[in-house]
């Protein structure tokens, strides 16, 4: 019995360890989304909610469960999460790069002319096919 | 074919996992859907190296667990940052070329630095990864090549 509640005890302090740290992490990356300083940097900030937020919060709730359905459904979520998260923030990245987001003035001038490859692309990917296919829209 | 037998047992099982029930009349019905599934997915052409990539096989959980372990140490690289009493970061772009892996190496690639946080991956092209990043220290981390070696041994190539 006395056996029992120890292991009780140690899983419920895991559990809120883990949580608590989730739950620091996730308000360290809103603080970021508002002290950075410019779109893309904040896609940054975002990211550790994403990531190690939402990986501590729902390892501490896997902590909570039984090893039952609840379990697989939680591990589930973070998958999905670490499948889904990139692909929604390389879209915004790609998005404010196509509409020409400005970057921060005191960005590290790196040479890459991304005007041009931009154009480039929309000329390419999006102008280039459309007449053709707006016709059926 | 082999890809079919898996997709066929992963759906399975995840419809037994999720599901709960076990009499025959649901069972039935499980089968049914996962049939319905496999027979959709073929006709969408999803069942391919790169919509049901078997041949990562156990080197992708190897991937996974090195790939978790930098994304936590980026994520506190970030955290430094973000907490800064003067925030001093440097964000910049950086061009790296994958050379001429495949397309699944590439998608990979680029998805892993998206998903560290200090990197985001904004234009992949022609096999050359433009990636905006935080600071020098995550942009020379990224440059040194190692997540590009380790995608290339997962995707099995050279």
């Amino acid at each position: 019995m006395a056996e029992l509640f120890a292991t009780a005890l140690l899983l419920d302090i895991g559990s809120w360890t883990l949580i608590l740290l989730g739950g620091f992490f996730s308000i360290v990356g809103g603080i970021g989304l508002i002290r950075l300083p410019d779109f893309y940097s904040r896609l940054h900030a975002a990211g550790i909610a994403d990531t190690l937020g939402a990986a501590l919060i729902i390892s501490g709730m896997v902590l909570q469960t039984h090893g039952d359905g609840v379990t697989i459904r939680l591990l589930l979520i973070g998958s999905f999460i670490f499948l889904t998260s990139p692909t929604s923030t390389h879209a915004l990245a790609r998005a404010a790069l196509a509409t020409g987001m400005p970057h921060w003035r005191r960005s590290v001038d790196d040479g890459i002319d991304i005007e041009s490859a931009n154009r480039d692309d929309l000329t390419a990917s999006s102008i280039g096919d459309s007449p053709n296919t707006s016709a059926d829209v | 074919m082999i890809r079919t037998a898996s997709l066929t047992l992963f759906l399975g099982a995840t419809w037994l996992l999720l599901s709960g029930h076990f009499d025959t009349k649901m069972l039935a019905f499980g089968a049914g859907s996962v049939v319905f599934v496999v027979v959709l997915a073929h006709r969408m052409g999803l069942v391919d190296a790169e919509g049901h990539p078997v041949q990562l096989s156990w080197k992708f959980p190897i991937y996974f667990i090195w790939l978790a372990w930098k994304v936590l140490l980026a994520n506190l690289i970030v955290v430094r940052e973000i907490l800064r009493r003067k925030i001093t970061v440097a964000p910049q772009l950086i061009q790296i070329s994958c050379g001429q892996a495949d397309e699944l190496h590439q998608v990979i690639y680029a998805n892993s630095i998206t998903l560290t946080p200090g990197t985001v991956t904004m234009r992949l092209q022609d096999g050359e990864v433009i990636v905006h990043a935080l600071t020098g220290e995550l942009a020379a981390d990224l440059q040194t090549g190692t997540m590009e070696q380790r995608v290339r041994k997962l995707t099995g190539e050279g």
